[in-house]
């Protein structure tokens, strides 16, 4: 079959076609008989939300970069043309060259939430290729995966072939010329999987073996052979500046979740709130230099005409050179009518400043995110914010025009109670009292609350703790629906079984892999999309796969148990998130290691901490 | 100075949105470093206007832009510089001063070449009777379905004329000119749909809008 030509019958009836067309501006061409490997680089979500993603960018212009090497995007079909692709036949494909999925060296899927697993399962399916990683053969591609789920691949473990631990841009092109070799010496699929599993920050999971405990905990995880190393760690990027930085972005066509031009400044967060992965995960933090960042901003302009740049980390606000940076971009681009966005900004009066300077921040609105309602829960939590903070910069804000605040919170922390719960609402008062305060009354303001459901991470202090049962969720929700009514507060929250769910697969085992084959026959897919979620079907495929669920969501577990995910090593040591959590039970919260002490996290043994290097461990 | 130009929308990008081509132009535009004028205000925009929609899935050798540029510049520089900056399927085929010329807007004519399958057994002298009879008729209602609604509507007078101009096999070339504009429009597919009424296995392979133009008085004016 010729996908080019069936598209243009199929695509004229299709939502949004202009998702699988290609041809974008930057994208790759190049001729596919003569590369020596041909990689895929999937997202398992829709074109729009996938192309919106740094590490797709990242990876794609990198590898292509290379004369030997192909990659091209695939994105999971919506709903309209899956239909169209099973009844006429049409097998998953690349974007750039149209080519089958089953046909790739590799396929490697970006592993963001965990309710996108359904979508892993679906793309595989609509490729013809066989789920189960035992069945695979010589002739089919080697799956790997990577992104911040993949510090837990249990869940995958028997579908994915190989996972990519922490940031790939150095290991993926060890894999890729140990595959060279590979194909020379015309040996099996799995003996180039066990060669993989000898490259530091590389997890293969058929060569390790799980042995459980009877009450169902897991008792350990050991290689099966010599030269399997015991534990995977991470690979980090030691230096940004010498690091690969794409600028040639792809311009897509098509509206897209975040369209401009992205400006990664720092990978990694000190703050320490003890419920968040990718402050864990991420660490140390490292920076990019003005300068360099400066040189990157306009070569990314200059080739891709965006209209907007965006700042990229985890908090800008702790970018050490943020005036700097923001001042120099700013003039750089006042001229050709550039914008610059600042997301995840910490909101104070150095924030608001800046804020003001840049017009993009009043269209949306400011957000803040106190995370809890009272300052106990906020200690808890490690959640360096208190009320007053909050309610200066808010009236700082409203004091500069704005009238539109976002305050975003998490339901069902450990140790939460309804006195947490009121102080939500209370704190949301509080802010329309401000409003009230600066400009006599409360005309045009509009406070929206939103929460969503904690979800215990591994790999963070909280990966012991329960998440509260979800007759609970949805009790504590109706709790806030009540209280937050008023002309100017409006109250939304998140799915509370989509939390659920994410809490079972957040910290899975391997047992969860025939859970999703059966969702996958029961048609699951795009979990995250309100309408096409079924809970009902995710709840037979628990049944049928004999798996209770909340033995993983709703269960604590015991200081000593054995998790799944620790086959994986993300340098932060078990000891550090042992104490954290001890000292989230008698609320008391550890200060941010960069005005601080070393709290000995233990990501030091990584090096290229800018942080870590002044210090030495308590 | 104000610019018009003609460009052409390739297979490349045939199935990109009006709004997605007005945007892969003010960017190539950036890219090409030329000085384009913007609107003043809270969230200025670029002073570009466009001709009015081409159906998605349909290439054009007739779309038309005005851009306002900041001072003088020659014409074929801008020609060359824009044309080097283009995504594959986006080329200026020409540039010259939108002075004293037609406004965009008042375009009302199009020429469309679309290529179909008649399919089935149906060949191209049956299509060619097909088409007689459905120019011959005063009424041809169509259902619409915009934002929604749907709306029947009559396009027998937005029709000029249907001819075959190529025949191969069961295959047939027709060169359409229809209206097209604010003032009534009619495109190459609803045309298809209505004469599916007489041919129902009709399949469409090829459409492109050939030239676009305004007719006043009987007299045409092309918009470069």
């Amino acid at each position: 079959m010729e996908i080019k030509k069936v598209l243009d019958e199929v695509l004229p009836e299709v939502s949004k076609p202009t998702r699988y067309t290609g041809n974008e501006l930057n994208s790759v061409q190049k001729d596919k008989q003569k590369v020596k490997v041909h990689i895929a680089l999937a997202f398992p979500d829709v074109y729009e939300v996938g192309m919106s993603h740094l590490g797709i960018k990242i990876l794609y212009h990198l590898l292509n970069e290379r004369e030997d090497v192909y990659a091209e995007r695939v994105f999971a079909p919506w709903v309209d043309f899956e239909d169209v692709m099973r009844k006429r036949g049409i097998p998953l494909f690349s974007l750039e060259s149209k080519t089958p999925l089953s046909e790739f060296d590799f396929v490697g899927f970006s592993l963001q939430y965990e309710m996108s697993y359904s979508n892993v399962t679906n793309m595989l399916e609509l490729a013809g290729i066989p789920l189960f990683s035992r069945d695979r053969t010589d002739r089919h591609p080697i799956l790997i995966a990577g992104g911040p789920c993949a510090y837990n691949p249990e869940p995958l473990a028997e579908i994915i072939d190989l996972f990519v631990i922490g940031e790939a841009e150095e290991v993926i092109l060890e894999l890729i010329d140990l595959y060279l070799d590979h194909k020379k010496s015309s040996k099996s699929r799995m003996d180039f999987l066990e060669k993989a599993a000898g490259i530091p920050g590389i997890y293969v999971p058929a060569y390790y073996r799980v042995n459980y405990n009877e009450d169902g905990t897991v008792k350990e995880i050991l290689p099966t052979k010599p030269g399997i190393p015991e534990r995977v760690q991470k690979r980090i990027i030691k230096d940004l500046d010498r690091a690969y930085y794409p600028t040639k972005l792809i311009v897509p066509y098509m509206d897209i979740v975040h369209d401009r031009a992205v400006l990664e400044i720092f990978r990694g967060c000190t703050r320490g709130c003890r419920f968040c992965q990718a402050g864990m995960i991420y660490r140390p933090v490292r920076e990019k230099s003005v300068d360099k960042l400066t040189n990157i901003a306009r070569e990314m302009i200059k080739s891709t005409g965006y209209e907007e740049i965006s700042l990229a980390s985890l908090s800008t606000s702790d970018y050490s050179a943020l005036k700097q940076l923001v001042e120099i971009l700013i003039g750089e681009f006042r001229q050709c009518m550039v914008g610059l966005s600042l997301p995840s900004l910490r909101i104070d009066s150095f924030t608001l400043d800046l804020a003001r300077k840049i017009q993009e921040i009043k269209k949306s609105g400011l957000t803040f995110a106190p995370e809890a309602g009272t300052q106990r829960l906020r200690d808890v939590i490690n959640k360096g914010v208190t009320e007053e903070d909050l309610l200066n910069s808010v009236k700082g804000a409203f004091e500069a025009g704005w009238n539109t605040v976002k305050l975003y919170f998490m339901i069902g922390l450990p140790a939460e109670t309804y006195v947490d719960l009121e102080g939500i609402a209370r704190l949301a008062y509080r802010v329309v009292d401000a409003y009230r305060e600066v400009r006599g009354n409360t005309k045009g303001l509009k406070v929206t609350v939103s929460t969503s459901t904690f979800v215990p991470k591994p790999f963070t202090p909280f990966q012991w703790e329960a998440q509260i049962p979800l007759d609970e969720i949805e009790e504590r929700q109706r709790f806030l629906k009540k209280k937050l009514k008023g002309p100017n507060i409006s109250y939304n929250w998140h799915d509370g079984k989509l939390s659920f769910l994410e809490a079972v697969f957040s910290r899975g085992d391997r047992r969860l892999n025939l859970v999703l084959k059966k969702a996958r026959e029961k048609g699951c897919r795009f979990d995250g999309w309100s309408d096409m979620f079924s809970f009902s079907k995710w709840m037979e495929a628990f049944r049928e796969a004999g798996v209770n669920p909340e033995f993983y969501a709703n269960r604590s577990r015991h200081e000593d148990e054995v998790f799944p995910w620790e086959v994986i090593d993300p340098g932060v040591e078990r000891s550090f998130l042992l104490r954290e959590l001890k000292k989230a039970r008698e609320a008391k919260p550890t200060p941010d290691c960069r005005f601080d002490r070393c709290h000995g996290c233990g990501i030091m043994k990584l090096k290229g901490g800018i942080f870590c290097e002044s210090k030495n461990e308590d | 100075m104000r610019v018009r130009m003609k460009i052409r929308k390739g297979e490349e990008v045939k199935f990109i949105s009006q709004l997605d081509l007005m945007r892969a132009l003010e960017r190539a535009i950036r890219r090409a470093e030329l000085p384009v004028k913007f609107t003043e205000g809270f969230n200025p925009r670029p002073r570009i206007s466009f001709t009015p929609a081409l159906p998605v899935g349909m290439t054009s050798d007739a779309e038309y832009m005005d851009v306002e540029f900041a001072g003088e510049l020659p014409l074929d520089r801008i020609l060359a510089r824009l044309n080097s900056c283009l995504p594959p399927g986006i080329s200026v085929l020409k540039a010259d001063t939108a002075e004293g010329k037609i406004p965009l807007s008042s375009v009302n004519r199009a020429i469309y070449t679309v290529v179909v399958d008649a399919g089935g057994d149906a060949t191209p002298e049956l299509l060619d009777k097909a088409i007689a009879e459905l120019l011959a008729r005063p009424e041809i209602t169509v259902t619409k379905t915009s934002k929604g609604k749907v709306k029947n509507i009559n396009i027998s007078p937005l029709i000029y004329s249907i001819k075959i101009t190529r025949v191969e096999g069961s295959r047939a070339e027709l060169r359409m000119e229809l209206a097209a504009g604010q003032e009534g429009n009619v495109t190459p597919p609803v045309v298809i749909k209505a004469l599916l009424e007489y041919i129902p296995t009709i399949t469409v392979c090829r459409m492109n809008r050939d030239e676009l133009f305004l007719v006043r008085e009987g007299k045409r004016n092309d918009p470069i």
